[in-house]
């Protein structure tokens, strides 16, 4: 499979009524995908009341959904969102493409992702490079033995692709896992690497020079820029991290030799 | 209030380029940002002025950097870092600091020149004066003595009453003999200088100034840094781009991402 094939990529902001830090991160991923002139569609799933770009952007879809009316606030909103993963599936048509990628919004691609598609594979995930699974942001879902016994690294569950036709597969596997609670923190993380260590068929560990987790495993500046996304999950607050993703999207696509944007504000 | 001065130099090269000209001014602009109440100096070979609209505070002072003769441009240019003290009348002020202009405040670097010394310089984390960008004016026999760290030339403060006599004692070691072929000489002379000195000398902490590009790679560190410092990268674009970006993401944003809304449409 290759880059020529239909490709989507998905992300979902969800905020509290009020509060817009998801919709600006997703903005934020979604101008940065366009900018590397990503050949497939975009689908944005988010809660704000308004469009994420007012002029619409050719191959950018965006739903916006409503939170249910007993959705938790506080801290559990957090729980809450990121098991809404798993639930996205009925606005996603999968007949219309052939591979499918999800991207946390808190996010930003710096260069191309269409690479990230190519391969024999039915499933490609991302590494916490330098973890161990059996921590409690990965190994919720282990049974003693594998707690006793596996070496591998934990999964992020803020990025992964895989074939279109088993995307459903994926997210209701994903649900039924989660549906058991567990201690620990992330507990669709956790579901998510049960998922992973028990998916059949073939699978692909993206590379994490590809995907670059500066706040998970503390990667230099300098690896990080050279990387095609930047994913910046553990980076503090909504605010925190949309500042150093706003950063790197400056430094990417705003900054030119002749330094234009800033000598037009700082005249 | 004590008053106190910042300066910074920005010499071209290749003759025509700006590169400097627009790190500085990323430099004074930061200062500004973050309610530096002190003056600021700008030595320079660019003639375009930095601000179209002239900011209060700060002095822009056009210098010819003349002919480098036998000396690697660079190694002529780091120079003037102590030779334009001749240009600067300091009286009236408490402190003096001195920032390379890949320098970068990211708060009010007020606080960092308060108190009762006479030197602050910046001791790379985990260096040594015996390693080649610190050693020329340290001979083997002496480095293999001492764990003393090497200083960076990028930053150095100084009480005002002293600071000509500091800067004409590291233009006297720099220009002086050196037991070691001369490359990184003006800082190989401040670190020989922080190794001799009686002064009350008082170094910069890691929280108070980062280098973001080589010691302090975390954004979680040196985003809570007073000062960075972008010396360490790949290349001047590299450099110049994660200015920028961290320039923008300091004082450009804001909850609303008012900015990306604007460009983003």
């Amino acid at each position: 499979m290759n880059a020529s094939g239909r490709h989507l990529i998905i992300t979902l902001a969800l905020d509290l009524p009020g509060e817009l830090a998801q919709y600006h991160l997703a903005k934020l991923l979604i101008s940065s995908l366009l900018r590397t002139r990503f050949s497939g569609e975009i689908l944005a799933i988010h809660t704000a009341p308004n469009p994420l770009f007012l002029v619409a952007r050719a191959g950018v879809r965006e739903v916006r959904i409503s939170l249910p009316r007993n959705a938790p606030r506080g801290s559990e909103f957090i729980t809450f969102a990121q098991s809404q993963k798993h639930e996205i599936g009925h606005h996603i048509d999968v007949s219309r493409y052939d591979r499918i990628m999800f991207i946390d919004c808190d996010s930003v691609a710096l260069r191309s992702v269409d690479h990230l598609f190519n391969g024999e594979w039915d499933l490609a995930v991302v590494h916490d490079t330098g973890s161990r699974i059996q921590g409690m942001y990965w190994g919720g879902y282990l049974t003693d033995e594998e707690r006793a016994t596996l070496t591998c690294a934990g999964v992020n569950s803020g990025t992964f692709v895989l074939r279109a036709d088993r995307f459903h597969e994926l997210l209701e596997t994903w649900r039924e896992i989660e549906r058991v609670p567990v201690a620990g923190c992330l507990r669709e993380q956790s579901a998510f690497n049960r998922l992973v260590l028990d998916w059949k068929g073939p699978t692909h560990v993206i590379d994490s020079s590809e995907v670059a987790l500066p706040f998970v495993t503390n990667a230099h500046y300098r690896d990080c820029i050279t990387a095609a996304l930047v994913h910046a999950a553990g980076g503090g607050t909504p605010e925190d991290r949309a500042r150093f993703l706003y950063g790197l999207f400056a430094a990417t696509y705003l900054c030119d030799s002749q330094m234009f944007l800033f000598n037009i504000m700082e005249m | 209030m004590p008053r106190h001065l910042a300066y910074t130099i920005a010499l071209e090269y290749p003759p025509g380029s700006m590169a400097h000209w627009t790190m500085a001014k990323m430099l004074v602009l930061s200062l500004l940002r973050t309610r530096f109440d002190g003056d600021i100096v700008v030595f320079k070979t660019c003639s375009e002025p930095l601000f179209l609209v002239p900011r209060a505070g700060v002095r822009e002072v056009i210098i010819d950097a003349g002919d480098s003769g036998s000396l690697h441009f660079w190694d002529h240019a780091q120079a003037w870092k102590f030779r334009v003290h001749e240009q600067l009348n300091v009286n009236g002020y408490d402190k003096v600091i001195f920032l390379d202009a890949d320098c970068l405040a990211l708060r009010d670097i007020g606080p960092l020149l308060d108190g009762n010394w006479d030197l602050r310089a910046y001791a790379e984390p985990d260096s040594w004066v015996g390693e080649r960008i610190f050693n020329c004016f340290v001979s083997k026999k002496e480095a293999k003595l001492t764990k003393a760290p090497g200083i960076n030339g990028g930053l150095l403060a100084v009480r005002a009453a002293i600071y000509h006599e500091v800067m004409r004692t590291w233009e006297r070691i720099n220009f002086g003999p050196s037991p070691r072929p001369k490359e990184f000489t003006d800082q190989a002379a401040l670190t020989r200088l922080i190794l001799d000195t009686t002064l009350r000398t008082h170094l910069f902490t890691r929280k108070e100034v980062g280098m973001p590009l080589s010691h302090d790679p975390r954004a979680q560190d040196y985003s809570r840094c007073a000062l960075i410092h972008a010396a360490g990268a790949k290349s001047f674009d590299d450099k110049l781009r994660f200015m920028f970006g961290l320039y923008l993401s300091t004082f450009f944003f804001d909850r609303q991402a008012m900015l990306l809304h604007i460009l983003d449409a």
